[in-house]
């Protein structure tokens, strides 16, 4: 908790997330955050980001054997 | 960074100031998951205790939490700082005493040094308010008055017309090369056409680009052109700005109109730039009308100098191209001087001639313009700039103790901080923070009485009627930013060790409830405070004795006559119309008619008076004694006088005879010489009857010396003794080849003097003198007795003695209020002890001499620290110095006297108090 609430509130404070205040199906009052088109943008990048690292290391890893 | 990251700092920026989700916002959020998780374990099948336990350690607290999501939130650091004030605020209203002693203190050391910094900035540091002024150059680098003659001034500074008109046209590097007079021209004005009195002004000669070399544009009419300055143009000035505002009250319909100028009809043509005051800077004569130079014959008359090549009377600043290199110009310049010398060998002297292929000349920065007052106020000023510095330490030592006294009563909130988890540097800051508020309060308050200080000092230094000087009380932008450094660097010094003292509490010894612990390192800090104080307080007292001791000195040495019943009256007969002729006849009535008022003895004209203010001087020759050296100083004072004049001030003939009514046009030309001329040219010799003048050799012996007078001291230069002068026939012209010493010698005829002796004190003395001379249309300037005079003459040395008196009384004082407080203070930590020593026996005076031993020997460390450091600073004050010595016991026990009274004064209130401590209340309070 100490750690994921300052990072959704990093992510908010960044424009990639927003959040408010509403009801749940089960009328439970919450807070829901939504990603945004940046965030959406950002996700896409960090995940084109993680595979061409994964792919560099599977790469790497495989010369090796 | 990113985008994203710059948008997230700006964010938290933005919430530190002003939150977008307060805390029970944030905290509601939490509550709300951590009772999902609860409900989650619930579901899961563990028992509600168990679930909720769950859920707890999952989520591992929400106060954490909320801490973490607050650091988030806003910027820590920022958020700190704002609470820091916050508090600082707080504390300072709440402690409105503490906080009010503290800024005025801070108030007067910032405000001395800003009130002396706002001076030594104008006069020393600031540039013309002219286009570029870093482009502007001087032609020859030293300052001084007020003209040179001959071809010999070997480091050249003062140019004739001719040799600048050669400058002009042959230096291309000069975009424009201005010339202008050194010192100012008299000038009597009145507008045409009305009959009323004639105003003194003063004029200053300038070169037609004169305005444009500096990029200055008028504020009303026009400014010079080429077609002003040329020989029988329509006469034409422009008035200054200043002078505009002042006298004419911005009337526009001045420009245009005609006044009369030394008695000519000249058209007032523009209005100078608002803030332009010309090149110079000066304590007198800055300029209220700008003359072209072709103008000069036509208004100053005979003792014209324009066209005399041996005459060196104009100053030249020029403004350089952008790609010049002032090394080749000086190079160029001093090429084009020689050439210019060598044109004129032909009326060199023989010694000219010898030497006019070394003569130099040098290019120095022009953008200050020519300051006579930075070389007549560098030194006071630097030595007021070190005093004040003295009393801002002093003011900064006194707020440091008061923060460790302070610190010390808070120092159980601070321990209880330590102990909630506040680190140290929390803690220093919060102190920092606090005590740099207090200064920069402190330099607000202090800005305030800077500007209330200049205003008085440059009243007091400047404020007789029609002296105006380029210099104001307002604090410049640097002056401010200073002032606020200031503030900023005390606020660190005196806020940083008591900040970290304050911060090395130990809490658990603190907190259980022991108030008592000493603290021996601040006990150190706070007698080094004191220590530091009395030694800097008795250097500031010490040099304010001695200046005190030295304007004493000045004041009553012996001026070789007797000052009492002795008046001087200040003319300008030179406006009054008279031609040369009329002057002995007018004078002789004049004296007459003054001789007549009840209690007046005698009274005499003279070219000038002792003190006066002016002097004339000559190199001259003896017949029969060999020629000079290149270093022998023969130079000589001369000044031209009525008879009766040696009667009228008491100044006793030694040998020979005074100046009488047979010295006149039909006898030949003599002159009486005073005794540092009769030793100076002829030691043992007899001087009657020898020759000697200032002309060269073939006329050297134009005047036959009839009598020695006594010495009598002519001028306020300090320390140097008497001077050779010799004093000349007011009825009597002797006549010369060379045109410079015949305008001389024709203008001294105008006397600018009358000495009245007036044993009797006869009250209407001034209106008489007044209504005497308005009958022969001679202005005057005022009427002063001779202590009046000389009291005058010293008036920058008096104004440095008083404010140097007033930095030391404002050190004794807040040094004072220092040693009091500590006492106090220390005295109220002791009560205890002091309870239990009275109930032990200890009587009255024991009480009282244990709190003064303890308060009184810091000062004596002090006093020894500062006794041989205010030796050491009066050793450099010597130039300042008139027949004092450093080590003068009298200053030093004057300075200590001070010291160990107010010392005294702040010991014994405390040690009183102390003595009233009720032994019973004392150790109940235990």
């Amino acid at each position: 908790m100490g750690t994921l609430y300052p990072g959704l509130m990093r992510l908010e404070q960044r424009g990639l997330v927003r959040s408010e205040w509403s009801v749940t199906e089960i009328s439970r009052k919450a807070r829901f955050y939504t990603i945004t088109a940046a965030g959406r943008r950002q996700l896409a990048a960090g995940k084109a980001e993680w595979d061409r690292m994964t792919l560099i290391m599977h790469t790497l890893l495989q010369d090796q054997s | 960074m990113g985008m994203a990251s710059l948008r997230e700092w700006l964010r938290r920026f933005c919430e530190t100031v002003r939150p977008h989700r307060d805390d029970s916002d944030l905290e509601q959020e939490l509550r709300l998951h951590s009772e999902l998780a609860a409900e989650e374990a619930l579901r899961t099948g563990r028992a509600p205790e168990q679930a909720r336990r769950v859920a707890l350690i999952h989520m591992g607290g929400i106060a954490q939490a909320m801490e973490a999501l607050r650091d988030q939130r806003g910027l820590p650091w920022l958020d700190e700082l704002l609470q820091d004030l916050r508090f600082a605020l707080r504390m300072l209203r709440k402690h409105v005493a503490f906080a009010t002693v503290a800024i005025f203190t801070l108030a007067l050391g910032i405000g001395a040094t800003t009130a002396i910094f706002t001076l030594v900035e104008q006069v020393m540091l600031r540039p013309l308010p002219v286009v570029e002024p870093d482009r502007l150059w001087r032609v020859g680098d030293r300052v001084g008055c007020c003209y040179a003659t001959g071809y010999g001034q070997n480091e050249w500074r003062f140019f004739p017309w001719e040799a600048y008109k050669l400058f002009r046209t042959n230096t291309p590097a000069f975009e424009e090369l201005a010339a202008f007079q050194v010192g100012s021209a008299l000038l009597g004005v009145r507008p045409q056409g009305s009959g009323g009195a004639v105003m003194t002004a003063n004029g200053e000669f300038v070169s037609a680009n004169f305005f444009k070399t500096f990029g200055v544009a008028a504020s009303r009419g026009r400014l010079f052109i080429d077609e002003d300055d040329q020989k029988g143009a329509p006469p034409v000035a422009v008035i200054s700005f200043h002078t505009w505002q002042e006298k004419c009250g911005e009337a526009s319909s001045v420009v245009g109109r005609v006044y009369q100028i030394n008695g000519h009809p000249v058209t007032i043509v523009g209005v100078g730039p608002r803030g332009f005051f010309g090149a110079k800077v000066a304590d007198s004569g800055m300029p209220d009308f700008w003359l072209p130079l072709t103008m000069e014959p036509l208004i100053i008359g005979a003792t014209s100098r324009l066209e005399d090549p041996r005459t060196a009377w104009l100053d030249l600043i020029g403004r350089v191209r952008h790609d010049a290199n002032p090394r080749t110009l000086e190079a160029q310049l001093q090429a084009e001087l020689h050439a210019w010398l060598a044109s004129h060998q032909a009326d060199m002297t023989a010694e000219e001639r010898a030497g006019w292929q070394k003569q130099t000349v040098h290019l120095a920065p022009g953008g200050a313009g020519v300051s006579l007052m930075r070389m007549t106020y560098a030194d006071g000023l630097r030595l007021l700039l070190w005093a004040s510095f003295c009393v801002l330490l002093i003011a900064c030592a006194n707020v440091a103790n008061l923060l460790l006294a302070r610190g010390l009563k808070r120092r159980d909130q601070i321990a209880l901080r330590a102990a909630l988890g506040a680190s140290h540097a929390r803690l220093v800051r919060m102190a920092l923070v606090e005590s740099l508020m207090l200064a920069v309060s402190g330099a607000a308050a202090g800005i305030v009485v800077a500007y209330a200080g200049t205003s008085v000092i440059l009243r007091v230094a400047f404020g007789q009627p029609n002296t105006w000087v380029p210099v104001s009380a307002a604090p410049s932008t640097l002056v401010l930013l200073v002032a606020l450094g200031m503030a900023m660097v005390t606020g660190v010094v005196f806020g940083m060790a008591p900040a970290w003292m304050t911060s090395q509490v130990d809490p658990i010894e603190t907190l259980r409830g022991v108030n008592r612990s000493a603290g021996g390192r601040r006990h150190w800090a706070q007698k080094t405070l004191v220590i530091a104080q009395a030694a800097a307080s008795l250097i500031l007292l010490s040099a304010a004795a001695m200046l005190g001791r030295s304007l004493h000195n000045l004041e009553h040495q012996d001026f070789g006559f007797d000052l009492s019943g002795r008046y001087l009256v200040k003319i300008n007969t030179m406006l009054s119309g008279h031609n040369r002729e009329q002057l002995v006849p007018v004078f002789t009535e004049i004296e007459d008619r003054l001789r007549a008022v009840p209690g007046v003895r005698r009274a005499t004209a003279a070219l000038y008076a002792p003190m006066s203010g002016f002097s004339w001087r000559h190199d001259i020759r003896v017949v029969g004694k060999p020629e000079r050296g290149p270093k022998d100083d023969v130079s000589s004072a001369w000044t031209r006088v009525m008879p009766g004049f040696f009667e009228t001030l008491g100044n006793r003939i030694v040998t020979g005879r005074p100046i009488t009514d047979e010295d006149n046009t039909t006898a030949r030309p003599v002159a009486v010489v005073n005794e540092a001329f009769a030793k100076r040219f002829f030691g043992k010799e007899n001087a009657i009857g020898q020759h000697f003048g200032p002309a060269s050799r073939r006329k050297a012996g134009v005047y036959e010396i009839v009598g020695v007078a006594s010495n009598v001291r002519y001028f306020a230069d300090f320390g140097r003794p008497v001077g050779p002068l010799y004093f000349v026939s007011e009825a009597q012209t002797a006549v010369f080849d060379e045109p410079s010493l015949q305008a001389r010698e024709v203008g001294s005829h105008f006397p600018y003097s009358i000495v009245i002796w007036a044993p009797g004190h006869p009250p209407d003395l001034e209106e008489q003198i007044t209504k005497t001379l308005a009958d022969f249309e001679i202005p005057m300037y005022d009427v002063q007795s001779y202590a009046e005079v000389i009291h005058a003459d010293y008036g920058q040395q008096n104004l440095l003695a008083s404010l140097t008196w007033l930095f030391g009384a404002l050190a004794l004082v807040l040094a004072a209020v220092g040693l009091y407080g500590v006492t106090g203070y220390g005295v109220e930590q002791r009560t205890g002890e002091i309870g239990v020593r009275v109930a032990l026996g200890a009587n009255r005076g024991q009480v009282v001499m244990m709190v003064l031993r303890g308060a009184l020997w810091p000062v004596g460390i002090g006093l020894a620290i500062g006794i041989p450091a205010a030796i050491a600073v009066g050793q450099l004050m010597t130039s300042q110095l008139f027949d004092v010595k450093p080590s003068d016991p009298r200053v030093l026990f004057v300075a200590t006297l001070l010291l160990v009274m107010a010392a005294l004064v702040a010991a014994l209130i405390p040690a009183h108090r102390a003595t009233t401590v009720d032994p019973m209340v004392a150790l109940r309070h235990e």
